[in-house]
C-alpha cells in the first residue's frame, strides 16, 4: 500500500520530530511510505479566515500532489478534516473525490487501515488525552460528551497499549483548547485564556505530558506553557506511539 | 471596530477570577444537561434527528402552519395580528396599551420583546412596564440588556444583586442571601402583578393544529402576568411554530434539560382561549426571519428554540460574558442570526469562535452552527469591507501555498527572523500569537530538509 | 398588509427547497402501567414537592391539613365543584387544593386545565399548593398524556411538576418564586 506522507506546513517547519515519528510508524507497520516534495498546506487557514474562494489553488495543488497515492496520511484531524469536510467548493472529478476518501489522520489510519495494536511502544508517564476539535467532533475519531452515543475513544485505544503510560483523565473532557487557526491572533486574550484552562486542568490530574492528535493545539499549549513556566510538556501522540525506552 | 467582540472580549477576560466564575457558572447548565439526559433519555439523538426533521418541514411548510394557527386562534376569541418589524411589533402592542388605557403592564421572559426594543419604546410612550423574571427584573433595574437568553441575571453576583435590592427595594444591607433577595423580589412584584392591567409574555412554542402558544416558566411569572390583568398578549417569532398538538410531547421533553439541565420546567401553560370576561392578542413577528428561510446556508438557524444548550458549551461565551456580543441574541447562535439581520454590525460575530464545533453537537435541533459560522466567514469577507490588510496577506499566501517551492519560500522568510531577531523584537504589540505565548521553538532543520538529508 | 407580506415572502424564500413529508415518529414508552404511581411519586419527589398516596377520597383533607398545619385560609374545589371566589380574596389563599387531570410518570408533571379552576390565578396566587391526581389518569410519559389531553376541549392548562422555584441568583436554587412556596401532589387509589 502507497501512503503519501502530508506533513502540516506548521510540522514541517517547528516540529520535524513529529513528521518523523509519523513517518517511522507508518513505515514499521509496512507501508510504503513517500513524502511529496512540494506539498505545502491544507489550505484551512485561508478558508477559516473567510477567504476559501482564495484557497482553491491550494486546494487543487494539495490533490495533484498526492492523487497518486492509495492513501494520504497526515499526523493531524485538523488538516484531515478540512481536506474532507471543505474541498467541496472545487469540482468534484474523480481524482478530487478520491484524494478526500483517501485522506486519513494518523489515529485513524492505525486503527482502521492498518489495524495495528500498537504493542512495542513504551512511554512511563502519566499524561492526559487532548482531544482535538476537528478530530473529535470533524472526524468522530471519540464519541465526545455532547452526544449519546456509546462511547468509544480511538485517541484512548492506541494508547492504552502503550508500555508504562498511564492515561489521566482532566475535570472537562472534551473542552477546546483555543488555538482555533486564526481565532489565535485574532481574539489573543482570550486564546491564550482557554489554553491556560486547559493546561490547569491537565496539570490539576497530575498529568506530565498533555497529547493529541494535532500540533497545531500543542503548538498552542506549548506557547502557553512556556511564558507561563508551568510544570508540564506537550507531545504529539505519533511521538509517542513511536517511542522506546 | 473598537466595540467587536475581540476588544469587549479582552475588557472582560482582563478580570481572570470574575471569568472563572462565570466560566464554571455558566458550564453549570452544560454539566447538568448532560446529567438527566443521561439519566433519562438514552434515546436522546433519535429525538435530535425527530425535532430536527419536524423544524425542517414546518420551515418548508411555514405559510400554510401559520394560516392554520391563525384560523384555530380566531376560532378560539383570539386576536392575531400580524408584524413584519420589530417598530410594527411595538406599535401593535402599543396600540392596545393605549386602547385598553393602561399604564401598568408585566412582561415575562421574551426575547423576541428584547430583540424588538418593546420596553424602551413604551417607557418613552409613558406606560410602566416591569420584567417580571427575576433574572430580568434585576437586569432591568441595573439598565441592562440579558447577558444569556435563558439566565438573564447569570453575570451578576449575589453580593451585586444585594446592593442592588438594598437601593431598589430596601432590604437589609449586605445581605446576599439568595433566598432572602428572591423572598424581598416575591413580594415587589406579587403588587405589580395585582396591579398590572396587561400581561405579555413570549411562547416557546406556537401549536398550528390547536392555536395555543406555549410558554415555560418555573417562576410562575407568565401565568401570574396572563391570568390576574384582563388583557394578556402574546408576542411570538414566526419561526416558533410546531405542527401538531402531539409534537409537544417531543419539544417540551427536550427544552428544559437543553437549557438548565431540569426534566421539566415547574410550569409548562398552554393558552388556547382567552380567559373568562378577559381579551387574548397573540403577535406574530417576522423581523427577518421570512428572509432568512432564503439564505441556502442559514435557513436551518430558524429551526432554534432558544435553548440556550449552544450558550452554556461555548468555551467563548463562557470566558468573555454575553455582553461581548454586543446584541440581545449573542452566543454561538446569535453569531449565526444576527449577521443576517445586519452583515455590518455584526461582522465580527462569527469569527468569535474557534469552530470546535461543541454547539452543533449539544443542539437539540441539530443546528449546524460551526459550519455556518465558518460560511458566515466567507460571506462577510465578500459582501463587507473587510480588512484590507488580511485580504493581501491571504492573496499572498494563496499563491505561495499553490506553488511546489510554497514551503521553501515560507521556511526563508520566517527562520530567520524567529532565530537570530532579539527577543524585543519579536515579541512586540504586532505579533498577537506573543501576547500571552511563547513563538515555537526553531528546530535545526525542517521536516523537508530531513526528508532530503535521510531520506531522498 | 403586513400578514401577507409576510406569508409572501415566506413563500417566495421557500421555493427551490424540497418540501419534506411531516415525519413519523414511534416515542418509546419506558414506563410501564405497573410502575406509574411509583415512578410518578419519585420524580414529583426529585422535583422538590411532596408526594402521599390515599386510598379514599375521604382521607384527602384530613391528610392535606397535616401537610400544612399552619395553612388558615384554605380554598378547595374538587371533582368540578368550582367554589366561587371574589378575586381580590384570591391573594389572601394560603394552601388551594385542587384537581389534576393527567399526571406524567416519567417527569412528575400535572395536567391542571381551566375548567377545573374558578379562576386562573389560584395555582399561582395561593402561598401552598395541593394538587389531587387519581392514580388511573397517570401516564408514561409526555407524549400519552399530550394524546389524552384534547386542545380543543380546554381553554387553559398547564403542566405543573413543582413548587415555583428560581436559579437566577447565582444559579442558588430558592423554592418559592413567584408562585405558591410548597406543592403537595396527592394520588388517589
Amino acid at each position: 500500500m502507497r501512503v503519501g506522507l502530508f506533513i502540516p506546513c506548521y510540522v514541517n517547519l517547528f516540529y520535524p520530530n513529529v513528521g518523523i515519528a509519523t513517518l517511522e510508524l507508518l513505515e514499521k507497520y509496512g507501508c510504503q511510505v513517500e513524502y511529496p516534495q512540494g506539498q505545502t498546506c491544507c489550505g484551512q487557514p485561508i478558508a477559516n479566515s473567510g477567504y476559501e474562494s482564495k484557497a482553491k489553488d491550494t486546494y487543487l495543488h494539495f490533490v495533484n500532489t498526492f492523487q497518486k497515492y492509495d492513501y494520504i496520511v497526515a499526523p493531524s484531524g485538523s488538516c484531515t478534516y478540512h481536506v474532507k469536510k471543505h474541498y467541496d467548493i472545487i469540482d468534484q472529478d474523480e481524482k478530487v473525490k478520491r484524494v478526500r476518501s483517501q485522506t486519513y489522520d494518523l489515529t485513524d489510519f492505525l486503527l482502521e487501515i492498518v489495524k495495528v495494536d500498537i504493542a512495542d511502544a513504551s512511554f512511563p508517564h502519566k499524561v492526559s488525552l487532548h482531544q482535538s476539535c476537528h478530530g473529535l467532533r470533524g472526524l468522530r475519531t471519540a464519541s465526545g460528551s455532547e452526544r449519546l452515543v456509546t462511547p468509544y475513544n480511538k485517541w484512548e485505544e492506541l494508547l492504552s497499549n502503550v508500555k508504562g503510560l498511564q492515561l489521566v483523565q482532566t475535570a472537562i473532557k472534551d473542552e477546546c483548547c483555543g488555538f482555533g487557526g486564526t481565532f489565535s491572533i485574532e481574539e489573543p486574550e482570550l486564546s491564550v485564556k482557554m489554553g491556560k484552562d486547559k493546561i490547569k486542568d491537565s496539570i490539576n490530574s497530575e498529568a506530565e505530558y498533555i497529547t493529541s492528535g494535532d500540533m497545531s493545539c500543542l503548538m498552542h499549549l506549548d506557547g502557553v506553557i512556556r511564558r507561563n513556566q508551568y510544570p508540564i510538556k506537550v507531545i504529539h501522540i505519533a511521538e509517542i506511539l513511536n517511542s522506546r525506552i | 471596530m473598537s466595540n467587536d467582540h475581540a476588544t469587549l472580549g479582552a475588557a472582560y477576560l482582563a478580570d481572570e477570577p470574575r471569568v472563572d466564575w462565570h466560566n464554571k457558572a455558566v458550564f453549570n447548565f452544560r454539566h447538568l444537561r448532560d446529567k438527566v439526559i443521561h439519566a433519562n433519555m438514552p434515546e436522546w439523538e433519535e429525538m435530535r434527528s425527530q425535532a430536527s426533521a419536524i423544524k425542517q418541514h414546518t420551515l418548508e411548510h411555514l405559510d400554510d402552519y401559520l394560516l392554520q394557527f391563525e384560523a384555530k386562534a380566531k376560532e378560539n376569541g383570539v386576536t392575531v395580528h400580524w408584524a413584519s418589524t420589530a417598530e410594527e411589533h411595538n406599535q401593535i402592542v402599543y396600540s392596545l396599551i393605549q386602547k385598553a388605557k393602561a399604564t401598568r403592564v408585566v412582561k415575562s421572559k421574551s426575547m423576541l420583546t428584547e430583540e424588538c426594543q418593546l420596553n424602551p419604546y413604551l417607557e418613552a410612550r409613558g406606560v410602566e412596564i416591569i420584567d417580571t423574571d427575576l433574572g430580568e427584573r434585576i437586569v432591568q433595574m441595573l439598565d441592562q440588556p440579558p447577558s444569556h437568553i435563558v439566565a438573564p441575571a447569570i453575570h451578576l453576583k449575589k453580593e451585586e444583586i444585594s446592593d442592588l435590592f438594598n437601593k431598589e427595594l430596601g432590604t437589609e444591607k449586605n445581605n446576599a442571601d439568595p433566598t432572602y433577595l428572591t423572598r424581598a423580589a416575591r413580594k415587589h412584584l406579587r403588587e405589580k402583578f395585582v396591579s398590572a392591567q396587561v400581561g405579555i409574555t413570549g411562547g416557546n412554542f406556537l401549536v398550528a393544529d390547536s392555536g395555543a402558544v406555549v410558554v415555560v416558566t418555573n417562576e410562575g411569572n407568565a401565568d401570574l402576568g396572563c391570568h390576574i390583568p384582563p388583557i394578556q398578549i402574546h408576542c411570538v417569532g414566526i419561526e416558533k411554530m410546531i405542527p401538531r398538538w402531539q409534537d409537544l410531547g417531543l419539544f417540551v421533553r427536550m427544552l428544559a434539560p437543553s437549557a438548565m439541565g431540569l426534566l421539566i420546567t415547574v410550569y409548562t401553560s398552554h393558552y388556547m382561549k382567552p380567559k373568562a370576561g378577559g381579551e387574548m392578542h397573540i403577535v406574530l413577528v417576522d423581523n427577518g426571519r421570512s428572509d432568512q428561510l432564503g439564505s441556502v446556508h442559514h435557513r436551518n438557524s430558524l429551526k432554534c428554540i432558544r435553548c440556550s444548550a449552544c450558550f452554556n458549551t461555548c468555551p467563548v461565551f463562557r470566558r468573555t460574558g454575553g455582553f461581548s456580543y454586543h446584541t440581545v441574541i449573542g452566543g454561538p447562535i446569535g453569531s449565526i442570526l444576527m449577521p443576517n439581520k445586519d452583515i455590518n454590525e455584526y461582522k465580527d460575530l462569527p469569527f468569535a469562535s474557534s469552530l470546535c464545533g461543541s454547539c452543533s453537537d449539544v443542539c437539540p435541533v441539530k443546528i449546524d452552527i460551526h459550519n455556518q459560522l465558518y460560511k458566515w466567514r466567507q460571506e462577510i469577507n465578500a459582501k463587507t469591507t473587510a480588512s484590507t490588510s488580511k485580504k493581501i496577506m491571504m492573496s499572498f499566501a494563496s499563491k505561495a501555498l499553490a506553488s511546489n517551492q510554497g514551503m521553501s519560500r515560507i521556511n526563508r522568510l520566517i527562520r530567520p527572523m524567529l532565530k537570530s531577531l532579539p527577543r524585543f523584537m519579536i515579541y512586540n504589540r504586532l505579533n498577537a500569537w506573543g501576547k500571552g505565548r511563547e513563538m515555537p521553538p526553531v528546530p535545526i532543520e525542517t521536516f523537508d530538509q530531513w526528508y532530503k538529508n535521510n531520506r531522498s | 398588509m403586513s400578514r401577507d407580506k409576510i406569508l409572501q415572502n415566506i413563500k417566495m424564500n421557500n421555493q427551490g427547497f424540497n418540501k419534506t413529508a411531516y415525519p413519523v415518529y414511534h416515542p418509546i414508552h419506558r414506563v410501564q402501567p405497573s410502575e406509574y404511581v411509583e415512578t410518578y411519586g419519585q420524580f414529583v419527589k426529585a422535583n422538590r414537592a411532596k408526594f402521599i398516596i390515599v386510598d379514599h377520597p375521604d382521607d384527602i383533607p384530613g391528610k392535606v391539613q397535616d401537610c400544612f398545619p399552619n395553612a388558615k385560609n384554605v380554598y378547595s374545589s374538587l371533582n368540578g365543584n368550582l367554589v366561587p371566589i371574589d378575586h381580590d380574596k384570591i391573594q389572601e389563599i394560603d394552601l388551594a387544593i385542587i384537581q389534576g387531570s393527567y399526571g406524567v410518570a416519567n417527569n412528575g408533571a400535572t395536567w391542571v386545565r381551566d375548567k377545573d379552576l374558578f379562576d386562573r390565578s389560584i395555582p399561582f396566587l395561593c402561598q401552598y399548593l395541593t394538587i389531587v391526581i387519581s392514580a388511573d389518569h397517570l401516564y408514561a410519559d409526555l407524549y400519552e398524556a399530550y394524546q389524552k389531553i384534547d386542545p380543543d376541549d380546554q381553554s387553559y392548562g398547564v403542566f405543573i411538576s413543582g413548587p415555583s422555584k428560581t436559579g437566577d441568583i447565582e444559579q442558588a436554587l430558592v423554592i418559592g418564586a413567584h408562585g405558591p412556596l410548597e406543592l403537595l401532589v396527592v394520588v388517589v387509589k
